[in-house]
């Protein structure tokens, strides 16, 4: 693979990688908290809780 | 120590019984303790604790701070009795 | 006064039968009933569960099936003792009840979780929720341990009292489950049989204020009379009533009958539990037998010693230090391994690649970022497994009761200690715990001194600067875990600083009475804590393979463009050309005299997302400045980083302010967003950020310069 190909394919997953961070972010800010790190709400909860909620 | 004795629960000796004769905290706290079981004319036995205290009350290990202790005012049971699973019958 | 025979109409409940909607049931119990592992053993779901109060704050939602193959949705709500509401946790059982709750349907029926070792002071709960005139079944939980204790309690002598099904269970060990799922798959539950009378003279109050409820408040009729009730047993509106206030009519109805007690120096509330309780203790003479009399149980003689003046610190201070001993000893081979793995796997694509930009975010972004994370896995393991034993055995209880004195001396209780040993895992979960706080001013001091334990997150920075600071194997783990203690100390004592700082001057309030049931000792149970510990290993590597992922591969972006315009430039050359490296260099000034350059400014900005970033970030920034074929261990990098005087940059004096930073500092979003959530505002968690971060600032430069000072 040349440099610059190097350089694109690189670019492209740097490209992709702010596209996800800035969703993350912004789910963050529509649903402010731990994200299931903390065990307070397993991620079936939240699947049925969105079940219920519909 | 006499049997009509009464003083609040921070001085009831480790491994002593008490009845609780009245409660003196404020209006939220003793109902707390009511609701909990530990109202007026409950048994209780002091486990261990100087500062905290770490009584049996109905068979429940309840912790007390030393206000909220100082708050529940017991007469010592003279006979070394155990604390019944069930509430005295009044 | 009698209950009416009609409770609800037949009618409505046979519609309500005959629906297809799936039906709700909410579960409800005393603190640490075992509501949780129930909950758990019906849903399939595995929710955390713990041997001390308060493991659940929050409701939480599964779904279960009945014998007919129909689903059944179940809500775990949070223990309490009664539903006069007196903390956060408790108003969420209330108000789920009720109806008040705008993210939850209102359960069609209720599963009442009892511990049938504590029945008595159990069904005080039960008995206010049958007033409610909802179908209910009471899951007689914990039925080994009653036996255990000397009691045998006879269910079926219970149903006949209660008129309600009553079915025994062990949840721990799955016994009585088809009993239960039998009941709950019934079509019609029988309603309440059982009658208390109220006081005769209370009787005209009930009625007074339930017929108020009813024409001003537009409650039902039962739940008026229930709610009459608890507002005569409580006189504090808003425990009872929640947010929503009471008309003025009502108000004015209670105000009136508390003033008539007053004058007439009875205390109508005590009244009204003493009758509560005399009507449930005839139900347990009739129901309970005491096999043999009772001496003192074995978790009795335990606590004589783990909650003894002396004796229980020096426990509190051996389990600490073997939690510490054991994260530097046992984790070594493990972390040498994954460290040799990763250097491997560096080699590997060095080799196989020709140089270029992609090779160069492989090896220097991807693995030289989230490596040096992973590497620390082995020692969150032995955190969670330490975490899991002391939540298990119920000694979480026991520390709380024995730090019950120190916490006095900064204002607060021993109840605040939960939260803040559970702080010591995470910052979050202990920020929720403190919905068990009662005091509002406590419960807010509590979330705003949490973050200072020291959490999982800065076990991997601290774990860095000690192996930079005290290399190689010369240095014995004893030497490493007093460092390690010395952080987590200084943690724990800053926060008993704060506290105390604002228990005196922002929250001031009287001394808390705390009143907390201390639940018998139970043996470790070795596949919970496995769970546990896999589970959290799972969200620590999830962590690494998401966020830590992407903000490496940003952060290798923003140290490798624009890229130097003279080719031969060194690599710190080129970072200090590179976005990065000139956003550094702005911080520069603010972090300099704390001994740190432009390099860390990077890693503390890009740590604010989670403080293990720092490692990640160093892992890329001294990466891309080492030689590329031949990698090197991070610390070793670290080690020979240099400011452009040819100075060492981390030196062990840095290394020490480095960890007292971590210490301090607000570096975590995600408690940002949650103290947010808790408190309801961002008032507190931008005071949060400015305080801790603040502190850790002066703390450092304090440090530092005296070190300097004294020629560290």
């Amino acid at each position: 693979m040349s440099a610059r190909t190097q350089t694109i394919v690189a670019l492209a997953i740097v490209a992709v990688t702010v596209a996800l961070l800035v969703r993350i972010y912004v789910q963050k800010c529509r649903k402010p908290g731990c994200g299931g790190d903390c065990g307070a709400l397993s991620p079936e909860v939240k699947k049925l809780q969105a079940r219920l909620k519909k | 120590m006499s049997a009509n004795t009464q003083f609040p629960l921070c001085q009831l000796p480790i491994g002593a019984t008490g009845r609780v004769c009245h409660l003196a905290g404020d209006d939220s706290f003793c109902q707390r303790v009511r609701e909990m079981g530990f109202g007026e004319a409950a048994l209780v036995t002091k486990i261990s604790g100087t500062t905290t205290s770490l009584c049996l009350v109905n068979g429940t290990r309840i912790a007390l701070n030393h206000s909220a202790a100082m708050s529940i005012v017991v007469e010592p049971i003279p006979v070394l009795g155990q604390v019944s699973g069930l509430r005295e019958k009044r | 006064m009698k209950l009416p025979s009609h409770i609800t109409s037949t009618a409505r409940r046979r519609a309500e039968s005959a629906s297809d909607r799936t039906p709700i049931y909410a579960m409800v119990g005393n603190p640490n009933s075992g509501k949780t592992t129930l909950f758990n053993a019906l849903t399939g779901l595995r929710q955390k569960v713990g041997n001390y109060p308060g493991v659940t704050v929050e409701k939480k939602i599964g779904t279960t099936w009945s014998q007919h193959g129909k689903p059944i949705q179940v809500i775990d709500l949070p223990g309490a003792y009664s539903l006069a509401a007196r903390s956060p946790d408790e108003a969420v059982l209330r108000d789920v009840l009720f109806g008040r709750r705008e993210d939850t349907p209102q359960p069609d029926r209720i599963i009442c979780v009892v511990d049938a070792a504590n029945l008595e002071r159990n069904l005080y709960l039960v008995h206010q929720i049958l007033d409610l005139g909802r179908p209910v079944i009471v899951a007689l939980n914990m039925m080994d341990m009653a036996a255990a204790a000397g009691l045998k309690v006879d269910a079926a002598a219970l149903e006949r009292a209660l008129g309600v099904p009553v079915i025994p269970c062990e949840a721990v060990h799955g016994k009585g489950l088809v009993g239960l799922r039998l009941a709950m798959s019934r079509v019609e539950l029988p309603l309440a049989r059982h009658r208390w009378d109220v006081p005769a003279a209370v009787a005209p109050a009930v009625a007074e204020l339930q017929a108020s409820l009813t024409d001003n408040e537009g409650r039902a009729p039962l739940v008026a009379r229930a709610e009459a009730l608890l507002l005569l047993t409580d006189f504090d509106t808003v425990r009872v009533a929640g947010s929503r206030p009471l008309s003025a009519r009502t108000h004015e109805i209670l105000g009136n009958w508390r003033q008539r007690w007053e004058s007439a120096g009875t205390d109508w509330a005590a009244t009204l539990i003493r009758s509560r309780y005399d009507s449930i203790g005839g139900l347990c003479q009739d129901v309970v037998v005491r096999t043999r009399e009772q001496g003192p149980s074995r978790s009795d003689r335990i606590d004589a010693v783990l909650c003894h003046s002396f004796w229980g610190w020096v426990v509190f201070g051996a389990i600490m230090t073997a939690l510490l001993f054991s994260i530097f000893s046992l984790a070594e081979g493990p972390m040498d391994w994954i460290e040799s793995q990763t250097t491997a796997l560096k080699g590997l694509v060095n080799g196989a690649m020709a140089a270029g930009d992609l090779r160069a975010l492989l090896t220097e972004g991807i693995i030289g970022g989230v490596g040096p994370i992973i590497k620390f896995l082995p020692q969150i393991l032995i955190l969670f497994f330490f975490v899991g034993l002391l939540e298990n055995t119920g000694y979480m209880a026991r520390a709380a009761f024995i730090m019950d004195r120190p916490m006095s001396k900064v204002g607060l209780n021993g109840r605040s200690f939960i939260p803040l040993l559970g702080s010591y895992a995470c910052a979050i979960p202990g920020i929720m715990a403190t919905r068990t706080i009662e005091n509002a001013k406590d419960r807010l001091v509590t979330i705003l001194v949490a973050p200072l334990m020291s959490c999982s997150a800065r076990l991997p920075v601290y774990l860095l600067m000690i192996a930079t600071l005290l290399p190689g194997d010369a240095v014995s783990a004893g030497k490493k875990a007093g460092l390690m203690l010395l952080m987590y100390a200084l943690g724990t004592f800053g926060a008993f600083g704060f506290a105390w700082l604002f228990k005196r001057t922002l929250f001031k309030s009287a001394p808390p009475h705390m009143i907390m049931e201390l639940p018998p000792y139970q043996p470790p149970r070795l596949r919970e804590i496995l769970r546990q510990m896999l589970g959290r290993a799972w969200l620590f590597l999830k962590n690494a393979g998401t966020i830590i992922l992407a903000i490496s591969i940003v952060l290798w972006a923003l140290t490798t463009y624009p890229k130097h315009p003279d080719p031969a430039a060194t690599p710190t050359e080129q970072i200090a050309h590179s976005f990065a490296g000139q956003a550094g260099h702005l911080l520069e000034p603010v972090i300099k005299p704390l001994g740190f350059d432009w390099r860390i400014g990077i890693g503390l900005i890009t740590s604010f997302a989670a403080r293990e970033v720092f490692v990640s970030s160093m892992g890329v920034i001294f990466g891309v400045a080492g030689a590329d074929e031949n990698p090197t261990p991070l610390r070793d990098a670290l080690r020979a980083a240099r400011w452009p005087d040819g100075a060492p940059l981390f030196t062990p004096l840095v290394c020490l302010v480095l960890m007292i930073y971590y210490v301090f500092a607000m570096q975590c979003m995600s408690t940002v967003a949650v103290v947010k959530r808790e408190t309801n505002s961002w008032r507190w968690p931008l005071f949060q950020i400015f305080y801790m971060t603040g502190t850790a600032w002066l703390f450092c430069f304090v440090v530092y310069q005296m070190g300097r000072s004294l020629g560290y």
